[in-house]
């Protein structure tokens, strides 16, 4: 059996990559998905500290965070399209006319 | 369990009249009936909240959530924006054509998720809370969707957003892994000394000063608000803030509040760098709801001052200050809606010239809610300052307090300068939408800051009420 540490680090590790996903690429969709990834790097801790603990409110939050993930994508997608459809590009570097 | 179900009225009310306004929306759609019913439901839950602002506070479901006292109070705050936006929407989408009927929908169910946010004491719920009201925002902010304007603020804002909540369930975990609740009840007597804890809790405070838009997390406030529709733009500046706020005071002050003297010196600096490049930046400003953003990241740090003293005072001073900061930013935000008259959506200063010499009432309403964000006496957002940073000249915090004066000083060009601004002999526009209604929640608002300004003590004592000499949300 993997110690709980050895989930705890992989979920560091993923979520940091989200992390730097978020802030170094400039495509909406990209840093989109690296915020879902950060969400599932805490889904992996929650569950680890759910099973050190012995306790289910870890597991329980895990789903609270499924669902808020999945309406936060229904969101987004739909944002994603409507500035596509008025800009033919989703490069968040090219939409600058609210600055000041 | 069925009277506790029955304590969670008012937010049941609001859900029902949402719902109720989906499935009327999907028979008659964009019916003029959907403010109405809108309206109904949240005076309703108002009334309940009101109703029980006097008692103690009692605990639902086994500790998950406590209504009355606190909750009533800021639940009260919360709903009064939301009558404000309901009213202020209901004359200026039709102007701009997006008089959708789940626009009042979306704005009942924000409210949802930030009057459970104000009530729970357990993380887990303050995050559903916290994500039901920004699921909502998001969607309002870019509710004029072939605006390249509106697409770009919504997308930085739910970029941030989405962003901030990771960092949020990040800290929620660590802060669970390390003392096995998520509980603020329970937290007090679990808190370890380890780095992990630490790290918790600031990725929580991140997330959260994000959500309030205190700096140096306030990027995303500016746009949003430009590109969002004014009425939402006022809902962001004022409901989503007090919520978020509530919810940091309770995991500050209750959760936290045995450790104390570890945060109120991370808290007092991002007051103080709020206060700074808030006031700052607005000086810079010439689009009118740009320069109210940076005047609510401004204010964000006076109601923090209140929350840095970690004193029973310093959090009924907070308390107060949401109230009055709400009303003249509704005010604000209610009069630069009703005056727009771009297509594009937006309002440059200039574009001001003329108003109170064509409206005399609007423009003497404009300068009272403008006045009061000064701090000027006798208003509401004089004592509402004076309360803050009498918290904080007892907690010792004196450098805070001379921040506090000297940007307010400094704030007072910029308001000053849209007040005279309004005067000048200039011919204008005939005002694009009005409406009774919207008028008389202008008189409303700027009879609340002249209330709260002349006869504070009701309500200063009523918030005191809600703290223990201990600091402690406890009653």
């Amino acid at each position: 059996m993997v110690p709980a540490g050895g989930y705890l680090l992989v979920s560091a590790l993923l979520f940091s990559l989200g992390v730097m996903g978020v802030l170094l690429r400039r495509s909406a969709i990209v840093m989109f998905m690296c915020v879902e990834m950060m969400l599932n790097a805490v889904n992996l801790s929650l569950v680890a500290f759910s099973r050190l603990l012995g306790d289910p409110t870890g597991q329980v939050l895990v789903f609270f965070v499924m669902c808020v993930a999945a309406a936060e994508v229904s969101v987004g997608l739909a944002l994603v399209i409507a500035l596509f459809r008025n800009r033919e590009s989703i490069d968040v570097d090219q939409i600058r006319l609210l600055r000041g | 369990m069925w009277l506790d179900t029955l304590a969670l009225m008012p937010v049941l009310l609001l859900v029902v009249a949402g719902l109720l306004i989906i499935v009327l929306d999907s028979l008659d759609n964009d019916s003029p009936v959907l403010p109405w019913v809108a309206l109904l439901g949240l005076l309703g839950a108002l009334v309940l909240e009101l109703n029980r602002l006097g008692g103690g506070g009692r605990f639902l479901f086994e500790g998950l959530l406590r209504v009355g006292g606190f909750s009533a109070y800021v639940n009260a705050v919360l709903l009064l924006g939301g009558i404000a936006t309901v009213i202020f929407c209901r004359a200026y989408l039709p102007r701009i054509w997006h008089a959708h009927g789940e626009v009042y929908a979306l704005v009942l169910f924000a409210l949802v998720g930030m009057m459970v946010m104000a009530a729970s004491y357990d993380l887990v719920l303050t995050f559903l809370g916290l994500e039901t009201m920004s699921v909502a925002l998001y969607v309002l902010t870019g509710l004029a969707r072939e605006d390249v304007r509106a697409n770009e603020a919504a997308m930085k804002y739910f970029l941030l957003g989405a962003f901030a909540t990771g960092f949020v369930l990040y800290g929620l975990a660590f802060l669970y892994g390390t003392t096995g609740t998520t509980r603020l009840d329970l937290l007090p007597t679990r808190i370890p000394n380890t780095p992990l804890f630490w790290v918790g809790v600031g990725l929580l405070l991140v997330g959260f000063l994000f959500k309030i838009a205190a700096v140096p997390f306030h990027m995303w406030a500016p746009d949003a608000y430009q590109g969002a529709p004014t009425p939402i733009a006022g809902f962001m500046a004022t409901a989503s803030k007090a919520a978020a706020m509530s919810a940091l005071l309770l995991l500050l002050g209750h959760g936290l509040g045995l450790v104390r003297p570890q945060w109120a010196d991370v808290l007092a600096v991002v007051a103080a760098l709020s206060m700074i490049v808030g006031n700052g930046a607005a000086l810079m400003q010439g689009e009118v709801k740009r320069l109210l953003a940076y005047s609510g990241i401004a204010h964000v740090g006076y109601a923090l001052v209140g929350i840095a003293s970690a004193s029973a005072s310093g959090y009924a001073g907070a308390l107060f200050y949401l109230l009055a900061y709400a009303s003249a930013a509704l005010g604000a935000f209610g009069v630069a809606a009703l005056w727009e008259q771009r297509p594009d959506r937006q309002l440059p200063a200039e574009d001001l010239s003329g108003l109170g010499r064509r409206h005399p009432l609007l423009g003497a309403l404009w300068v009272l809610f403008l006045l009061s964000l000064v701090g000027f006496p006798p208003l509401a957002g004089f004592m509402a300052k004076y309360a803050v940073f009498a918290a904080a000249v007892q907690a010792g915090k004196i450098w805070l307090v001379l921040i506090g004066v000297i940007t307010s000083m400094i704030s007072a060009y910029y308001y000053l300068r849209l007040c005279v601004l309004i005067w000048r002999p200039v011919e204008a526009h005939p005002l694009p939408s009005s409406g009774q209604l919207a008028s008389g929640v202008l008189l409303l608002t700027s009879a609340l800051l002249l209330w709260l300004g002349l006869w504070p003590s009701g309500v200063l004592e009523l918030v005191g009420r809600f703290f223990e000499d201990s600091g402690l949300v406890l009653r």
